[in-house]
């Protein structure tokens, strides 16, 4: 059964990458797969993506350039936590080829073995991945590569304009009695403790709980709004209740778009930062299709068109030439620029126990 | 109805009849309500490497989650008595409605049960907020600063999920105040029942089962609500029901939240036990009390005629 | 009684009445007054469109969720009603030792937490080898709809009088003739209420469609849920308020249907105490 199966995927992929070979591998020529050259790879077949919706993947345009390529048709689930991204994955292949987990569980979904290994060299766009993003110890077991970066953002410090003439760019802001009523703070364990350890000054991933947890205690007194989802944010902003916090890069680039008055900095401190990764699901019949997906996401002229789309504004992207070709404001509004990455601090997978003791901390922050 | 043979069919027959009657519901219950219950006190005891207290200790230790018991049960019972005070006089209204009017009055209270509690929870936000709605036409009479609002506060909280049992309250009330017949009422008034004796000695016994029921309905799912808080309460507004929905959705800790249900789901029964205890005291102090007096001939006379 | 004073009484009553609606309505009022304001965060000042429509109508998967909300809550009432009705006449009529034991069950589908109970199901489903299904949503809302079901009908039927059926049984009526003529029409609006309730309860249950609902298939709960969460547009503000009209309507229509079914029953078995005399 096992080798059968394997036959069946390699038949097309010898025929891909013959033709691949013989088109001679113009990485230039941005097509969705190489395979459009002689037909389709992907007629009457379904790749089954599984994201965020409205993140990405879905978008119209790129699902039709896929879809008219390959041939094939994509199908969306979408998921609304993590952890139901990871039950969706154990149902295994057949039901999903291609998920985005978050790198911060990409680990466990390797561990469970949810994930299979990949290899760059079957994605023509891999050489234009950052290195930076490329080089994160969490993306790997091992030797093996099980993520691939699709696209990446910060957790900062974001603004009222009309509040800040002058602008700010330090975490004190949050804490100066001045703003006293109108912070609004992300609702997350792991974003607060190691937000706090950057703005103290300490090693995010392991920083003395006791001064986080005073200095948090603190924050309370200034806060007006924990805020859990975008639209928290949204309604406290557009109402006036909040004028400074930490907020997504994606949503601020969002807001940006639609011209509110915000502006988005990452900090002298630091902030947290996060990246999205393609992977392919174990036991997918499907992961011909899934690669030239894959190759398709990651590519310059997808991600570049869809940061340039200011009605669902792309967060930064994984592929390292995207920046210089987008318009200086474009590039402020997605913070595309790619010398941020050594400011952030990468939240990849934190292990069960701190993430335990990290929600009991703010928790009893949250109750004090 | 001599004879084995006729037992023996009698006997099938009433096991035919019993199964399905009750069959589905007790075969329903039995096996999502009882079950799920004996796995949930299993998974309280199992930690990561095998039967472990170390999930109750931790309760036992933690210096945050009794005290948020405390406060979940404690706006739990305010909300439930807010809910009762503002849902009776239009209960007993509506009781008094004529009958063809009833289902329709009903029918609106309902209403709002039909949108997403989530929708109703942003309407409300909406509201409240600062320069909103209800604030503009506070501070337009002088009452309050319009800027300014109880919005992110606990008391936000509060007022969400009062606004959101009240319809149920009501129509339990309803239901109760309609089967105080008004000859019942006009009898004890004509044997000399003033107003306040009335409402004591008629009105309150009879309504006190159902008033528990929508006590119960009302208490329980305040007691585990997290939702409200979140969106609505701010800083201040962490609940129980909160740290349990974390467990779940945060940090993945099947044992903490089996601990944390099981916690919940006591305390609760407790409250509910108490209000029991308290109904049936109730109950009998007003039936010693009623025994051979003119209410009691009252009723029976209304029941006869 | 004068009549000076019944009529306060009635005035009294109609104020309350009106009062407590119109804090009902209140915020459904904002959410109607919002799918026609331009702003998308609800600030004002108000500014009209209907552009929230337009969009809507544009999507299909808000209606497929609506129509799957429908029928799933549908199903549950129906079903509500049937098993929910028999056990209650049951424990009334046939066993009513049997009442405390049914009720701690059906008192503790209540009195658990949604949260505790879904996730408490989910793990019984998925043991069973069925897991996230359609069917087990289907379970999962009848446990949490049948107590107010029964609690409902038990009421009523408790609260009837049983020398009504004796009567009709003493005037030669079979038991079942009794039951249907008498006690039937007698707690249909009960039955009525209780499958009404069922369907309110299932439309709304967001918790158990969240832990029991396959993944991917959306009822209208977890849609917005999903909307919520990724920064919902006033759209559904626009469906929210098609289903506030649409549910306005339902319930005019069904007034009119159990005004006309009361007034023929009432004469033949009505709880009137001027029944007697006829």
């Amino acid at each position: 059964m096992q080798r059968a199966n394997r036959v069946r995927i390699l038949a097309p992929l010898a025929v891909l990458a013959l033709v691949a070979s013989a088109c001679g591998g113009g990485a230039a020529t941005d097509t969705p797969t190489e395979g459009s050259a002689t037909g389709p790879i992907g007629e009457g077949r379904t790749l089954v993506v599984t994201n965020w919706q409205d993140y990405g993947t879905d978008i119209d345009w790129a699902v039709a350039a896929f879809e008219e390529a390959t041939g094939a048709t994509v199908v969306h689930q979408y998921f609304n936590s993590e952890e139901e991204l990871l039950s969706l994955m154990r149902e295994g292949g057949g039901a999903v080829d291609v998920a985005l987990p978050n790198i911060a569980y990409l680990q466990q979904a390797i561990a469970e073995d949810l994930v299979v290994p990949l290899d760059l060299a079957r994605l023509e766009n891999a050489d234009e991945l950052s290195a930076d993003l490329l080089a994160q110890g969490d993306l790997r077991s091992g030797d093996d590569l099980y993520g691939v970066p699709w696209m990446w953002g910060s957790t900062a410090l974001a603004y009222n304009t009309e509040a800040f003439p002058e602008g700010i760019d330090s975490w004190a802001a949050l804490w100066d009695p001045a703003n006293a009523g109108q912070v609004a703070f992300f609702d997350d364990p792991a974003t607060a403790v190691m937000t706090t350890a950057l703005y103290l000054g300490q090693d995010p991933l392991d920083p003395d709980l006791d001064a986080v947890k005073a200095k948090l205690i603190e924050l309370k007194a200034n806060t007006q709004l924990y805020w859990s989802s975008g639209d928290d944010w949204l309604r406290g902003f557009s109402t006036g209740a909040v004028t400074v916090g930490n907020l997504w890069s994606g949503l601020a680039g969002t807001q940006l778009g639609a011209g509110d008055p915000i502006a988005y900095v990452v900090p002298e401190e630091g902030a947290v930062g996060w990246l999205d990764t393609l992977t392919i699901v174990k036991g997918s019949e499907n992961e011909d299709l899934a690669y030239a997906f894959i190759d398709w996401m990651i590519s310059a002229e997808f991600q570049e068109r869809w940061a340039n789309d200011v009605e669902r504004s792309s967060p930064a992207p994984a592929n390292a030439t995207v920046h210089a070709k987008l318009d200086p404001e474009v590039a402020g509004r997605v913070q595309s620029d790619p010398a941020a990455l050594s400011t952030l601090a990468l939240m990849g997978s934190i292990p069960p126990e701190t993430l335990s003791a990290w929600t009991e901390l703010w928790q009893e922050v949250k109750a004090s | 109805m001599t004879g084995p043979a006729i037992a023996t069919r009698a006997s099938a027959r009433t096991f035919l009849r019993d199964a399905v009657l009750a069959g589905p519901v007790v075969v329903l219950l039995a096996v999502l309500v009882a079950v799920p219950l004996g796995l949930l006190a299993f998974r309280s005891l199992i930690g990561v490497e095998g039967p472990t207290l170390a999930g109750w200790d931790r309760l036992a230790d933690s210096p945050i989650l009794l005290p948020l018991l405390g406060k979940s049960l404690r706006l739990a019972t305010v909300v439930t008595v807010a809910t009762c005070i503002l849902a009776w006089p239009a209960g007993w209204a509506i009781s008094r409605t004529a009958s063809r009017h009833r289902p329709v009055l009903l029918g609106l209270v309902v209403v709002p049960y039909l949108t997403s509690y989530l929708l109703l929870i942003y309407a409300v936000l909406v509201l409240i907020a600062p320069g909103g709605p209800m604030m503009s036409a506070l501070g337009a009479l002088g009452l309050a600063d319009a800027r300014s609002s109880f919005l992110y506060t606990p008391r936000a909280t509060t007022v969400m999920l009062v606004y959101e049992h009240l319809p149920i309250m009501i129509i339990v009330l309803a239901a109760a105040s309609e089967r105080i017949p008004d000859r019942l009422l006009e009898a004890a008034r004509s044997l000399g029942a003033g107003r306040l004796a009335v409402l004591r000695r008629v009105v309150l016994p009879l309504t006190v089962p159902s008033l528990a029921a929508g006590f119960a309905l009302v208490f329980v799912p305040v007691a585990g609500s997290f939702v409200e808080a979140q969106i609505l309460g701010g800083p201040d507004g962490l609940l129980f029901g909160n740290v349990i929905a974390d467990q779940v959705t945060r940090v993945n800790d099947p044992m903490m939240a089996a601990v944390l249900s099981l916690t919940l789901l006591t305390a609760v029964l407790i409250v509910l036990g108490l209000l029991q205890a308290l109904r049936r005291s109730v109950g009998t102090f007003v039936r010693a009390r009623r025994h051979g007096g003119p209410v009691r001939s009252g009723r029976t006379r209304v029941l006869a005629g | 009684m004068s009549a000076v004073t019944s009529q306060g009484r009635v005035l009294v009553r109609r104020t309350t009445i009106v009062l407590t609606l119109g804090l009902l309505f209140l915020p459904l009022a904002v959410i109607v007054l919002l799918s026609f304001n331009a702003s998308r965060y609800g600030t004002l000042p108000f500014e009209f469109t209907l552009r929230w429509y337009t969009e809507l109508f544009g999507r299909g998967d808000l209606f497929v969720a609506t129509r799957r909300s429908i029928l799933l809550s549908t199903g549950t009432a129906l079903a509500s009603a049937l098993i929910g009705t028999s056990v209650s006449v049951w424990l009334v009529r046939h066993r009513p030792r049997a009442l405390p034991v049914v009720s701690a069950g059906l008192l503790s589908a209540v009195t658990i937490p949604w949260l505790i109970l879904g996730i408490g199901m989910l793990t019984v489903f998925q043991t069973l080898g069925i897991g996230r299904s359609t069917s087990a949503v289907f379970l999962g809302s009848l446990v949490t709809s049948l107590p107010y079901q029964v609690f409902i009908v038990l009421a009523r039927l408790r609260a009837l009088d049983p020398s009504l059926e004796e009567a009709a049984r003493s005037l030669g009526a079979s038991a079942l003739r009794a039951q249907a003529r008498v006690v039937v029409p007698l707690i249909s609006s009960a039955v009525l209420g209780g499958a009404l309730m069922a369907f309110t309860i299932t439309f709304n249950n967001f918790v158990i469609q969240y832990f029991l609902m396959p993944f991917g298939v959306r009822t209208l709960p977890l849609e917005i849920y999903t909307l919520v969460r990724t920064g919902y547009k006033p759209d559904i503000n626009a469906l929210s308020t098609l289903v506030l009209l649409a549910t306005v309507v339902l319930i005019v229509a069904l007034q009119r249907l159990v005004g006309g079914v009361q007034r023929t029953v009432r004469p033949v078995a009505g709880p009137r105490p001027d029944r007697g005399r006829d």
